[in-house]
């Protein structure tokens, strides 16, 4: 099986240098590489390959789901080829890349930078929810996976195609969080049962005044 | 490549020696045709994503990457453009680039070069287009990764 899928894969590699991408433009490496792949990860310093296998699943469980969506993450000038230049601005990059990568459909698409995140061809509400993104963590490869993970899983929820059963993607970043559920519960329960406990006393001491 | 026989005199080898990059872009008709990873790698390849991490042997010009960013390693002799096109197995002359025929206008860090495009030598990070079929405004230079 794994063999059969290295086999197609090489010929379908193998028939890009045949037959042209429809792009205008090339030079940076994520567009390359977004051609086959969901995520473009930096070069320097390498990411974790815990935080690169769940973010493929990530992205693969949001394709089933009913959202695809490619990711460029970008740590340093480098990752951006030969528009070093776009370094620090995620969302002007977000459409340059836009440009070279959908082709006969839009095709959803996150940037992620220290600076911020950038993003083209998502819904209104998936674009909202890119504005109230907390920015990454820090400037590292691994933070910056760390928020596309984050970023991924809230655009999918936004975009009313939750991700759910991925190993290390967090139930709570998919809208509905499950310990605010269950704090939620916890506090109605107990004003539930502190009205209850008032009304007792209450009709007591009504039932005792008659009496 | 697949036999592992020597092509333009380079030989297929283990070696592990100090390289250099190039970036090369491609058009065909004005649209980009990809230069794939593998390039110069015999099979089986170790193939990890988008990106090829080795394999049996590989010849002094290859690619790991789809990027456009070719390594030039120790072996390569007088690396020229046309001895890694022999290697990647695909046409490239004045008149023909790949699958595409018709004139084939070469750019090196920006600059028109006006000789046979199979001549451009691989120099540290050279930044080499060709086109063929129309025009798109070649880039003067790529930032190369680490080690490159």
């Amino acid at each position: 099986m794994a063999s059969r899928f290295a086999t197609a894969l090489v010929a379908l590699l193998l028939s890009a240098t045949l037959f042209p991408a429809a792009a205008a433009a090339d030079g940076d490496p994520a567009s390359d590489v977004l051609l086959g792949e969901n995520v473009f990860y930096p070069y320097s310093p390498p990411t974790a390959r815990s935080l690169e296998t769940t973010l493929n699943a990530e992205t693969a469980a949001a394709k089933k789901a009913g959202f695809p969506l490619k990711v460029a993450i970008i740590g340093s000038p480098v990752d951006l080829g030969v528009i070093p230049d776009l370094f620090g601005k995620p969302q002007q990059y977000a459409t340059f890349l836009d440009q070279e990568i959908s082709f006969h459909t839009k095709q959803a698409l996150l940037v992620v930078m220290t600076a911020g995140y950038g993003s083209q061809g998502l819904s209104p509400a998936a674009t909202s929810a890119v504005a109230s993104l907390p920015k990454p963590g820090g400037k590292a490869s691994d933070d910056l996976a760390q928020a596309a993970i984050t970023a991924v899983s809230k655009l999918a929820a936004a975009s009313g195609h939750p991700v759910k059963g991925v190993k290390g993607v967090s139930s709570s970043s998919s809208g509905g969080s499950s310990s605010t559920t269950t704090i939620l519960i916890a506090v109605l329960a107990l004003a539930a049962l502190g009205t209850a406990t008032a009304l007792v006393v209450v009709r007591r001491r009504q039932a005792a005044a008659t009496k | 490549m697949a036999r592992r026989q020597p092509i333009a005199g380079m030989r297929c080898t283990r070696l592990q020696s100090r390289a250099y990059g190039i970036h090369l872009e491609l058009y065909g008709q004005g649209r980009v045709v990809p230069v794939p990873a593998g390039i110069g790698i015999a099979p089986p390849q170790l193939r990890s994503g988008a990106y090829v991490r080795g394999g049996a042997c590989w010849y002094p010009l290859r690619s790991y990457e789809p990027t456009g960013v070719v390594v030039v390693g120790a072996g390569a002799g007088a690396a020229t453009l046309g001895r890694l096109f022999d290697v990647w197995g695909q046409p490239l002359s004045a008149t023909r680039l790949a699958r595409f025929d018709g004139p084939v206008a070469a750019y090196v860090g920006g600059r028109r070069w006006l000789g046979s495009p199979r001549a451009i030598p691989l120099t540290r990070h050279a930044e080499i287009v060709l086109e063929t079929g129309g025009h798109v405004i070649p880039h003067p230079a790529y930032r190369f990764p680490p080690g490159l």
